[in-house]
């Protein structure tokens, strides 16, 4: 079982790289149209960068695309394994091979392995994940990612401003990485639940008979974390502002 | 002993099941049948515990209470496996997960089978025969065969067949299949459960079942015989009849004719389509 996530992993990878083609076609680009004077190493660590994130989107949100595109949900539910099992040897192999690819960038940007970025690489990979059984499209799980991309950069400070108010942080800009931790949690959290009452109660049934926790459960959560960015973002950048 | 109790089962709004029940003793080969949608294999989906039921209980044999999964062999009628994969891919995640160190090859060796073709690549006969291999090898003690017999060629089927007999004689396996194509596994079915609106209609030994389904040639209907359905031809017609009883032959003015399984299914498939307005 791990063998063939193993095989999908690398594939998925292999997928992602074409990316790569955008550093000969961006350094010809400068030499050419806009003459920037881009050197070549700095649009390979841009793209790679870029690729990182495609990857970690893309390897979350195929999680089960085996199962999808072979029509194969019966038979893996059919065998003696457990759904615990199916998970982890599914999410290990996809998540080792990011943490490796994310080293490897901060070694080449010679910037802390503990870092915003970290922590939106790891936000985007299990968004992705939580969402890939609710969402079959690409570009529709696209737009999703990218939506609670752009909520988690509004519930940091959101979540700041409701700290600081509170008396849990001496100021708005204290400790932002346990808050940006914390926020990325608070997000993420309503669709993990969702996606393991989906998972764990997983059948042969069409899946869009089986989404019912994602309605309950992370559409309600999402709509709270709106409006309390809504209430509170402005105050805090106001905040931000007078300081 | 495989027991279903209470079983119900819905689609979203489709109810399928309500309160179904179900015995089925060890080592029994049982046939399913009924119209399509009835829920055939719906049921064979429960029992192998890739659909979960709203309300009810399946219980396994006790010698299978740890790890029902374990003992289970089901083919579906999507015939559904990782088609991506190679066949040597595909048997090599099979035997891992049921942590079994041998295949047996005798059925794909007699096809056109090799090991490095992808899944999706084999014909529908093909894909049928690997995965009943597949199934075989991890020596299930219950068998749940969706309607996928008919798509292989008949050489094949007569193999698989005469595997699955001696796999039957040699480990008193349970067979449950759901078939609409009767000829071939008459001879091995002991048993005939005709479902109809998610209710069972029939249930019997198919040698009682046999004695009770007849064909009566007539002029006209038998009195005091039930009649699933009817052929009219000029001058006669054809009743088919259940229970027939052996003790009304002298009371009957027409021949009665015994009936293999497939007309026996059809008669009962046949009333009911019949009941609906639809002939």
């Amino acid at each position: 079982m791990l063998n063939k996530e193993f095989r999908d992993t690398l594939k998925r990878l292999g997928e992602c790289f074409f990316i790569l083609i955008a550093v000969p076609l961006g350094y010809l680009w400068d030499r050419i149209v806009v003459k920037f004077g881009w050197d070549f190493w700095g649009i390979l660590k841009g793209v790679l960068v870029a690729l990182i994130f495609v990857y970690a989107a893309y390897a979350g949100a195929t999680i089960f695309r085996a199962e999808k595109k072979d029509q194969a949900f019966e038979y893996l539910l059919s065998l003696p394994v457990s759904r615990g099992r199916i998970f982890a040897a599914k999410l290990l192999p996809r998540l080792g091979c990011l943490v490796v690819l994310y080293a490897v960038m901060t070694i080449l940007a010679k910037s802390p392995f503990f870092s915003p970025v970290g922590i939106m690489l790891a936000f985007v990979f299990l968004a992705a994940a939580f969402l890939s059984l609710a969402i079959d499209s690409v570009v529709i799980g696209l737009l999703a990612i990218l939506l609670l991309l752009g909520l988690y950069y509004s519930t940091h400070p959101t979540f700041s401003f409701i700290a600081w108010n509170l008396h849990l942080i001496p100021s708005l800009t204290s400790s932002p990485m346990i808050i940006r931790s914390l926020s990325a949690l608070i997000l993420l959290l309503p669709f993990g639940i969702a996606f393991w009452r989906v998972y764990s109660h997983l059948d042969a049934k069409p899946l869009n008979l089986q989404m019912k926790p994602y309605y309950l459960i992370s559409l309600p959560s999402l709509l709270v974390i709106i409006a309390l960015i809504m209430i509170f973002f402005g105050r805090y950048l106001t905040m931000m502002g007078k300081n | 002993m495989l027991q279903i109790k209470n079983l119900s089962f819905r689609y979203g709004k489709h109810r399928v099941f309500q309160d179904f029940g179900l015995d089925v003793p060890d080592g029994q080969v049982c046939l399913i049948t009924g119209v399509n949608g009835v829920g055939k294999s719906t049921l064979l989906k429960l029992f192998a515990a890739v659909l979960r039921p709203d309300a009810g209980t399946i219980e396994f044999p006790k010698s299978m209470a740890q790890d029902p999964k374990r003992k289970i062999g089901f083919i579906s009628d999507s015939l559904s496996l990782y088609k991506s994969l190679t066949v040597g891919q595909a048997i090599r995640y099979h035997r891992d997960v049921y942590s079994v160190r041998t295949f047996d090859d005798n059925l794909i060796r007699h096809t056109k089978i090799e090991r490095g073709q992808r899944v999706k690549d084999l014909s529908a006969g093909q894909r049928t025969i690997f995965h009943l291999s597949l199934i075989l090898s991890t020596e299930p003690d219950i068998l749940l065969i969706d309607e996928v017999i008919h798509s292989i060629d008949a050489y094949l089927r007569k193999l698989f067949l005469d595997q699955l007999i001696a796999l039957i004689s040699r480990r008193s396996v349970t067979v449950i299949m759901v078939n609409l194509n009767f000829y071939d596994i008459e001879h091995i079915v002991n048993r005939v459960i005709l479902l109809r609106s998610g209710k069972i209609l029939v249930d019997e030994p198919i040698e009682e079942l046999k004695a009770k389904v007849k064909k009566i040639v007539a002029a006209k209907q038998p009195a005091a015989l039930a009649v699933l359905s009817q052929s009219d031809f000029s001058g006669y017609s054809e009743f088919y009849v259940y229970p027939y009883e052996p003790g009304l032959a002298g009371d009957i003015e027409g021949n009665v004719v015994d009936l293999n399984l497939t007309e026996i299914i059809s008669a009962f498939i046949g009333g009911e389509y019949a009941e609906q307005g639809i002939s």
